[in-house]
């Protein structure tokens, strides 16, 4: 990914994990604190978690094309650095306490990563069905257009 | 249909002229063929030098600072700069698909979303090209999505 491509898939991962965090943290909150109260300095710090989170996009930018293999890869330590970053924050902020509740909001992170990709797949998939819908169409006319 | 030619002196430039009652898409595709057999590219394989007809391009990529042209099952060394083949191929059914390649639109079978968030183009001689999302709007409208 070069630097323009980062830049923005970086824009739009900052809004994806800062909406997720929140639902994340809303989640686990449901389920183990159900009566627990946050006061207004919860967004600017969960803003800043995000940040942080986002920050780990960096480990995608390369000058040349990375093939899927390479990409595969990259994606796999992005998943551990942003597990790290945020289990630390999250530490940090005392939004979890024991082993459970920590494994917990482990599993919760790796939920929301992979319906992120998965969204993020589908999406592409529609996208394809009507590309490849308009290229048969285009086919049909005869060999080229 | 009528087709006449007629041989003209040496100092009058060569004109090719349609006459048609409206302006209609086989005309349209008969101009952008004619077009695209003006741009004859030199190109290089095996210490020889070949005249190639954008139409028989698949698609152009740039590898270290080498360009290549890649037909339907030959490559060809190209001494033109990514930028110079994307100007030449401006009006003609190509796209800049990322940062090294441009691909005649005309040679797609079909697509596919990847895992790594990219669309993997399936060309009609079987080779596979990696496309950025960030290109994608491009090819939709190439296509005229």
């Amino acid at each position: 990914m070069d630097f323009k491509e980062l830049k923005r898939e970086m824009l739009l991962g900052f809004f994806y994990i800062y909406t997720g965090s929140i639902f994340g943290t809303y989640v686990f909150c449901s389920l183990f604190y159900p009566d627990l109260t946050f006061s207004l300095s919860y967004f600017p710090w969960m803003a800043l978690f995000s940040l942080a989170g986002d920050a780990t996009l960096l480990v995608f930018y390369s000058k040349k094309v990375l093939t899927e293999k390479q990409f595969l890869f990259r994606t796999v330590i992005h998943f551990i650095l942003l597990e790290i970053v945020l289990m630390t924050f999250a530490g940090l902020l005392q939004l979890y306490e024991s082993t459970l509740e920590a494994v917990a909001f482990f599993f919760i992170v790796l939920l929301v990563y992979f319906m992120v990709k998965l969204l993020s797949f589908k999406s592409g998939s529609k996208e394809a069905e009507v590309i490849n819908q308009r290229i048969q169409e285009i086919n049909k006319k005869g060999e080229d257009y | 249909m009528k087709i006449s030619v007629q041989e003209v002196d040496s100092c009058e430039e060569e004109e090719i002229i349609i006459k048609c009652h409206e302006m209609n898409d086989d005309i349209m595709e008969l101009v952008r063929r004619l077009k695209m057999e003006q741009h004859r590219l030199t190109a290089y394989r095996d210490d020889k030098v070949y005249r190639l007809s954008l139409h028989d391009v698949y698609y152009f990529e740039t590898v270290d600072s080498k360009a290549f042209l890649y037909c339907e099952d030959k490559v060809y060394e190209s001494k033109l700069k990514l930028y110079e083949f994307e100007d030449l191929t401006r009006a003609s059914k190509f796209f800049r698909a990322s940062k090294s390649t441009i691909i005649n639109t005309t040679k797609i079978s079909h697509v596919k979303p990847s895992m790594s968030g990219r669309f993997e183009v399936y060309l009609k001689n079987g080779e596979c090209v990696l496309v950025s999302r960030q290109y994608v709007p491009e090819l939709k409208k190439q296509i005229g999505l």
